[in-house]
Parts: structure tokens; sequence; C-alpha cells
């Protein structure tokens, strides 16, 4: 079986950085890209410096993954930020911040990742939403709106890929113990979990298992679908 | 027998090959920079309208040369066929100009004559990209 290609964006840390090391178990070849360097090293991994919402660097990134290995199986848009705040106290930096990491970043990931699947008429696209989209979340308006048009965009992509081959879903995960959260008041979080059916913190491992579902060369008729975890 | 001889033989013999394959690309490189840009992306887009054509029941009527319609009113290109061929003309583009570009970006959908309506308006569009003009 030939070696998948495997791109995981914000891959220096947190669920990114598990899932990198969970597909090199897998036998993948894994790219990473965070704006920072890694901290970690392994065989079968390389890491690109990159901001996901710079066109430039995007395209060298992709430029680089074509002539090197000619195609890209799975791409994971895992690169996310997020921001605690009242809206009325919100910066229009921060908004725009966290949209062009959140949504540009994932729309020039898919972007760039359909040009190379189309070639093999053969992709998998998994995109990172969050519960907050469905739970409506208070103080975090801009974060959620950022993932909620990952929904739409993902939905939407789905139908225009869907003749080459490519799948486009999102995982939509729980909160999972990162620095993401690391901010959040803690009662907020336990509001949080209390509404999902199973009242705990996600673990890497239960958005590494969705994503599998999702890549899994069966799963060629699941396309445009969120998959949220808890129970929500 | 010794063996070891015919080895190092035959290695530098695949050496020598491996040098004059290089030279030789080196020497195609260096003839193809001195044929001027737009020939060379033209040559790109006619090539990559070909291999589209193959899968085409309404063809890119190429014997037309640059005047060859693509999108648009007198075009035959839908959708999906004129991002099949941008795509696969960006990609020939930044192996040939060992460059990055995205031949569908803003000043090409606000331009007021589209660039994608035949080959030759592409590729004057791509030329201009390629030497920064835009």
């Amino acid at each position: 079986m030939e070696t998948p290609i495997t791109l995981i964006t914000g891959a220096s840390k947190g669920i990114g950085k598990f899932l990198a090391q969970y597909y090199l178990r897998q036998g993948h070849r894994v790219i990473g890209c965070s704006r920072s360097d890694t901290d970690w090293k392994a065989e079968g991994y390389e890491h690109h410096l990159a901001d996901v919402s710079h066109e430039t660097d995007v395209k060298k990134l992709f430029s680089d993954i074509r002539r090197k290995y000619g195609k890209l199986d799975h791409l994971i848009n895992n690169a996310g930020i997020a921001s605690m705040n009242h809206f009325m106290l919100t910066p229009l930096a921060a908004a725009h911040k966290i949209f062009d990491t959140n949504f540009m970043g994932t729309f020039l990931f898919s972007r760039e990742a359909a040009k190379l699947m189309k070639k093999q008429q053969y992709g998998r696209i998994v995109n990172f939403s969050t519960v907050a989209v469905p739970l409506k979340l208070e103080g975090e308006a801009i974060y959620a709106a950022s993932k909620a048009a990952v929904i739409s965009f993902t939905q939407v992509i789905a139908r225009e890929l869907a003749d080459f081959g490519i799948t486009v879903n999102a995982v939509g995960p729980a909160p999972v113990q990162t620095d993401l959260i690391a901010a959040v008041p803690k009662d907020k979080i336990q509001n949080l979990l209390d509404r999902q059916a199973i009242h705990k913190f996600a673990e890497f491992e239960d958005v590494a298992n969705v994503i599998d579902f999702f890549i899994r060369k069966e799963s060629a008729f699941i396309t445009g679908q969120v998959l949220f975890l808890g129970g929500i | 027998m010794n063996t070891n001889f015919l080895r190092t033989k035959n290695t530098n013999f695949i050496k020598s090959i491996n040098l004059l394959n290089s030279k030789r690309l080196s020497n195609l490189k260096l003839r193809r920079k001195t044929i001027p840009v737009y020939e060379r992306i033209i040559d790109i887009v006619i090539q990559q309208a070909k291999e589209l054509n193959e899968e085409l029941a309404n063809k890119i009527p190429l014997e037309q040369g640059a005047d060859a319609p693509l999108f648009g009113k007198d075009g035959v290109l839908d959708s999906i066929a004129l991002v099949t061929l941008i795509v696969a003309v960006e990609q020939a583009v930044e192996d040939e100009f060992d460059t990055a570009l995205t031949i569908a970006d803003e000043k090409a959908m606000s331009q007021k004559i589209s660039p994608f309506r035949t080959v030759g308006s592409l590729a004057e569009y791509i030329q201009k990209l390629v030497k920064g003009e835009i």
C-alpha cells in the first residue's frame, strides 16, 4: 500500500501535535505546520513554518508538497485560536485575527489541497468546528461565528468537490484540555460540560476517532457532515 | 571472479549518465530561458488545454491558436472545465518559473474584460503575473 500523505495544520502543540504523532504511528507521512517551530521531531514527519492565513506561506507549502510527493491524501485543518470576551469589549483586531486563523486558514488550505487532490481524484478534508456553535456559547461570539463559518464552508465545498472524489467533513470537539481553553474561567467550562449529554472533557483520542472515520477510504459516501462530540 | 571491478565500472557508468542527463536538463532549462516568457506561457496553456480536450465532449478549438475561445460568451468551457484548466496551468507555470502564483486572484476577477476569454488572453494575464506587473 502506498504511504498516505497527511497534512495537519497547527501541529506544534495540543490536538495538532497529538494527531501528527498519531498518524505517524498509523504509517502516514505527516507534514505539519505552525507559526512557531516544534519541540519534537520524528521520522516520517516534516514541519513547515507557516501562518495559515498568509496566502504566500500556504502557496509555498503546497508547492513544496506537490514537488516532493506529487499528491496529498488527507488535510486536517486543525489550526485555530479562541478569545473569550463579551462581544461589546472585543477589539476589531481580535475579531480579524480569529477569523483569519479559523476561517481564512481553513479556506486557503482547503483550496490548495483540493487542487492537488483533484489531480488524483481522491482526497479527504477534515475541518474543525466546535460545540460552541450549537451551544451558542456566551462570551465566544466571534470564535463561534468563525467556527459556524467553517461549518457552512464545509457543507458548500463538499458539494463543489464531490465530483472530484474529495470528501469534506467537520468535527466539532467538546472542550479538550489544551491551551485554547486555558484562559476560560472554570465555571464557564463547567456550564458548557453540563449542557453536553456526556458531562466531561473530550480526549484527544475522541477527536482522532472521528477523523479516522472521515478519512477512511470506505467513507467515500460521507461528505458535508459535521460530527459534534459529547452529545449535543 | 572478482566482480568489484565490474561494479565500480557500472557505478561510474551510471554516474556519468546522470551527469550527462543533468547537463542536458540544465542546458534545456537555459535554452528555455532564452524563449520569451509569453511564448513559454502560451506553450503551457496550449499543452494543458490539449490534455483537457481529451476529457471534453465540446473541445477547445486549439487550431485557432491564441484566439481559441475558453470561457465566456464564445467559450466552450463550463465552470468545472475552466477550474480544471486553471489549476493545471497554474501548477505547470509554477514549475516552469519556479514561483508560486494564484491565477484566479481578485485582480483577475475584477478585470473589465475577463482574462479567461481565450488562450491568448489567459497567457497575457499570466505573463503579467509572472513579471509582477499586476
